[in-house]
């Protein structure tokens, strides 16, 4: 699964913003995950195999957020 | 100047750019101060440059993340900043642009905010701190990224209407 941490430089409009263009999220879906991940620290945002969680995750570097993946069942 | 639009959609797929003078001259700037660090192994290029897996054990597969990605990655940042150095006297951009604008604003906003040593409590700083003037570029910055985002909400998704 692809996980987004929070970090205290990209802006809160900027996360949600990342989230629905990569993913297509709808915007209420794309301020959840970002209200989590500013208040839980983390969100999951996309889960797959890891030739896809690995393209997720180099979109989500593209545009500057803080992004790792690691294996559901670790 | 608060509620000012440095950038509206026209609804053509392109968008106004209201900016003062000296703020088009540090955009063209900029850029090329970033083209530059890009090709350097500096620290404040970390966040630039993220890990691709959390856990420590994982040293392998992140050192092939970053031989397959980095030079991808450097390449794409490499063009957002190219593409905002040579748009950043125009008055109207192409979505592509402004999406560039945008991506390259937010890593300079990474850099600077490396730098800075920026934190959740550190949201300001004195006049006279040294850092100031960093600072206030920083901030600029964060309200002209906010705003392309602002202007760039008609080209996502939105199921939920």
């Amino acid at each position: 699964m692809v996980i987004v941490w929070n970090d205290p430089i990209n802006l809160m409009s900027y996360v949600t913003f990342v989230l629905q263009k990569v993913f297509g999220y709808a915007k209420e879906k794309a301020e959840g995950m970002m209200w989590d991940v500013h208040t839980k620290g983390r969100a999951v945002v996309s889960n797959g195999a890891r030739e896809k969680a690995e393209m997720d995750v180099y979109r989500l570097h593209e545009h500057g957020l803080w992004a790792t993946m690691q294996q559901d069942d670790a | 100047m608060a509620g000012r639009k440095q950038f509206s959609a026209l609804g053509d797929g392109t968008y106004k750019v209201k900016l003062a003078a000296w703020e088009r001259s540090l955009l063209g700037n900029l850029p090329r101060q970033l083209t530059e660090l890009l090709q350097t192994e500096d620290d404040s290029l970390r966040r630039v440059f993220p890990i691709a897996y959390h856990s420590p054990t994982d040293v392998e597969r992140n050192a092939e993340y970053q031989r397959f990605m980095r030079e991808e990655l450097l390449a794409s940042r490499l063009a957002s900043a190219e593409m905002l150095r040579a748009s950043a006297e125009k008055t109207l951009l192409t979505e592509s642009e402004l999406l560039a604008w945008m991506n390259a604003m937010n890593v300079i906003r990474l850099v600077l905010g490396t730098q800075l040593d920026v934190s959740e409590e550190l949201d300001m700083i004195d006049d006279d701190d040294p850092r100031a003037p960093v600072f206030a570029v920083y901030g600029w910055l964060g309200l002209l990224v906010e705003r392309s985002v602002d202007a760039l909400q008609g080209t996502v998704a939105d199921n939920a209407g």
